[in-house]
């Protein structure tokens, strides 16, 4: 314990003794630390808001998509022409009668709203409320009526889509944290209904059949039932996915996993760049302090200990650079967050992880010059001018 | 008790060899006070740290206080160093940046004594007049001080043997004659004392003086 204290204070003492170099060498360590705190707080916190979008979805929520996430084709597969048909929903509807708001959607393109087009039931999946009106209904489906119900954005009536005017029949309750991310924006979004959508479009797509089990348990095995049916329907080609709230999560965690390796990759290579600086600085304090190796072995310090204080050293520089890096990261933090749709905040565990990898690369980058220090001879080094 | 028998030390230095010791045989006994003389280059202080155990012969043997330096290993000669010698040093040899009693105590850091370091330090420093001082940086302390202070941290650990290398080389004559008595009052504590010098005054003032020139004992 006292070689470990007397170490920390000739580090320490090392340090000060030459501030601007200390400064300077720490930079690189605090960029790269800098780099990899900031990525997994946007992470975490875009995961948060796509987990709390999902979680908002109706609960033991079960969703038929076009294409198989399972293949190779994975998350592309999805796109163009959709696989589903009306025809799905009726051997659903048929076969697996234990399901609950049943309800097909389409999206239509449109320059200043999310328009959703789905049958009965939708509001369920993506628990839409009502602050006045009503949804359409069977009827209005049925009559393919122009009506629409609104997000608390959306301020005109009658709306106008595709040359055509929409009466306003409800309005949704402003949601104050709309999704911007993995999700539509409700205070934005006009919902009407499923063939009224057709009719626009002139087509009859199906981008998602959603339904919900009647209790969590039921969500299991409900959905085999369903892919059973759904392949049936489909001659035996599984070209669509049925997906529970678990596996819409894990997707989405999937491509954000994705994307933080490659960029975490990046943030990586900043922080060796600043850990071959701080090996540079230590290979040359051991250098410098040749003289002092060699008294403190004359004395009676083994290999290991000048080793060791050479590496406490280093993980010192590194660790202030961790903590420097943490601090700017939390002003940084505190400056932005109300400016970004992401929910940012400074979590332990970044700190925790951020101030691991500070003194990770402490000891990486300081193994080399405290081992050459270590290796010094003691006569050379008493001599050393 | 040092002895050293058919001891050579050469330096190499690419394809050049230079024989700093040559087929030495020396006796010390404890206890003793010796001085070694010589010219600057003759190998006096190789031949101090040859017995220090800081650096190992390149034919012969060494056996110091019993002990023969050549089979033990690196890490087992740095333990023998901090507990059987006490280094004096001519250019003092501290380290700047660490207070008077806290260069006392580096020996001590690294050794297996279980004793208040602090308290121990400190005692060492005011036996030498320096008990005002233990909180003094090196660079705040007078040449005199300074070679007091490495005398205290060669001592910290009770060593049976003190290697003193010009240790009055960089000092005033009196505060060379108070580094000369001091040795000489550790001899008579019992203490092996052996001092490398070039001056013939100096070197007189011990029981015997051993010469070297060109690498030979005599």
């Amino acid at each position: 314990m006292d070689t470990f204290l007397d170490s920390l204070q000739a580090a320490y003492g090392s340090l000060t003794a030459k501030k601007m170099r200390s400064v300077l060498s720490i930079l690189g360590v605090v960029i790269g630390i800098l780099t990899i705190s900031s990525l997994l707080t946007i992470s975490f916190g875009v995961r948060d808001q796509i987990g709390s979008y999902i979680g908002d979805l109706g609960a033991n929520l079960l969703v038929v998509l076009p294409g198989d996430t399972d293949q190779s084709g994975g998350f592309a597969s999805q796109f163009g022409v959709s696989t589903l048909t009306e025809s799905d929903v009726e051997a659903i509807r048929r076969e697996v009668p234990e399901v609950i708001n049943l309800n097909s959607a389409m999206i239509i393109s449109h320059p200043k709203f999310f328009i959703l087009a789905g049958s009965p039931g939708i509001q369920a999946t993506f628990n839409l409320k009502l602050d006045q009106g009503q949804f359409p209904d069977q009827n209005d489906e049925f009559r393919r009526s122009r009506v629409a119900v609104v997000g608390a954005k959306v301020t005109e009536n009658p709306i106008v889509i595709r040359g055509q005017t929409y009466e306003v029949v409800g309005h949704l309750s402003p949601v104050t944290n709309a999704s911007s991310l993995g999700g539509p924006d409700v205070n934005s979004m006009v919902v009407i209904p499923l063939s009224t959508g057709w009719e626009v479009t002139n087509t009859k797509q199906i981008f998602r059949i959603s339904m919900q089990a009647p209790t969590a348990e039921t969500v299991g095995p409900l959905r085999e039932r369903i892919e059973s049916t759904m392949l049936q329907n489909h001659r035996g080609e599984k070209d669509f996915s049925v997906l529970t709230q678990d596996d819409i999560l894990s997707l989405a965690n999937d491509i954000l996993d994705l994307i933080t390796a490659m960029i975490s990759a990046i943030a990586a290579i900043s922080l060796v760049v600043g850990g071959i600086g701080i090996m540079n600085i230590m290979l040359v304090t051991v250098n410098e302090r040749t003289r002092e190796i060699g008294i403190r072995k004359a004395v009676g310090a083994t290999r290991g200990v000048i080793m060791l204080q050479f590496l406490i050293e280093s993980i010192l520089l590194t660790f202030m650079a961790g903590v420097v890096a943490v601090g700017i990261f939390s002003a940084m933090i505190a400056l932005v967050k109300s400016h970004v749709p992401i929910p940012l905040s400074l979590d332990w565990y970044v700190i925790l992880i951020a101030l691991g990898f500070s003194i990770l690369a402490g000891i990486v980058f300081g193994l080399i010059p405290a081992w050459q220090a270590s290796r010094k001879d003691p006569i050379e080094a008493l001599r050393y001018e | 008790m040092i002895l050293l028998r058919d001891v050579n030390k050469t330096y190499s230095e690419g394809r050049v060899a230079f024989h700093a010791l040559k087929d030495v045989n020396l006796e010390i006994n404890q206890g003793e006070f010796v001085s070694i003389l010589g010219p600057s280059g003759s190998g006096k202080s190789t031949l101090m740290h040859l017995i220090g155990g800081l650096d190992r012969p390149t034919i012969g043997t060494v056996v110091v206080n019993y002990q023969s330096l050549g089979i033990l290993s690196d890490k087992q000669l740095t333990k023998f160093r901090n507990q059987n010698i006490g280094f004096v040093f001519q250019f003092f040899h501290l380290l700047p940046y660490l207070t008077a009693l806290e260069n006392v105590r580096l020996p001590l850091m690294y050794s297996d004594y279980k004793i208040d370091r602090n308290h121990h330090a400190a005692e060492m420093l005011r036996y030498f007049g320096l008990g005002e001082k233990l909180k003094s940086k090196i660079n705040e302390l007078s040449g005199g001080e300074r070679q007091r202070v490495a005398i205290a941290r060669a001592l910290i650990c009770d060593p049976a043997i003190i290697l003193a290398d010009e240790p009055t080389g960089n000092l005033d004559s009196k505060n060379g004659e108070y580094v000369f008595e001091t040795l000489t009052t550790l001899h008579q504590l019992g203490k092996t004392v052996v001092v490398v010098t070039h001056d013939e005054h100096l070197a007189k003032r011990a029981h015997r003086i051993i010469h070297v020139k060109d690498g030979h004992v005599s």
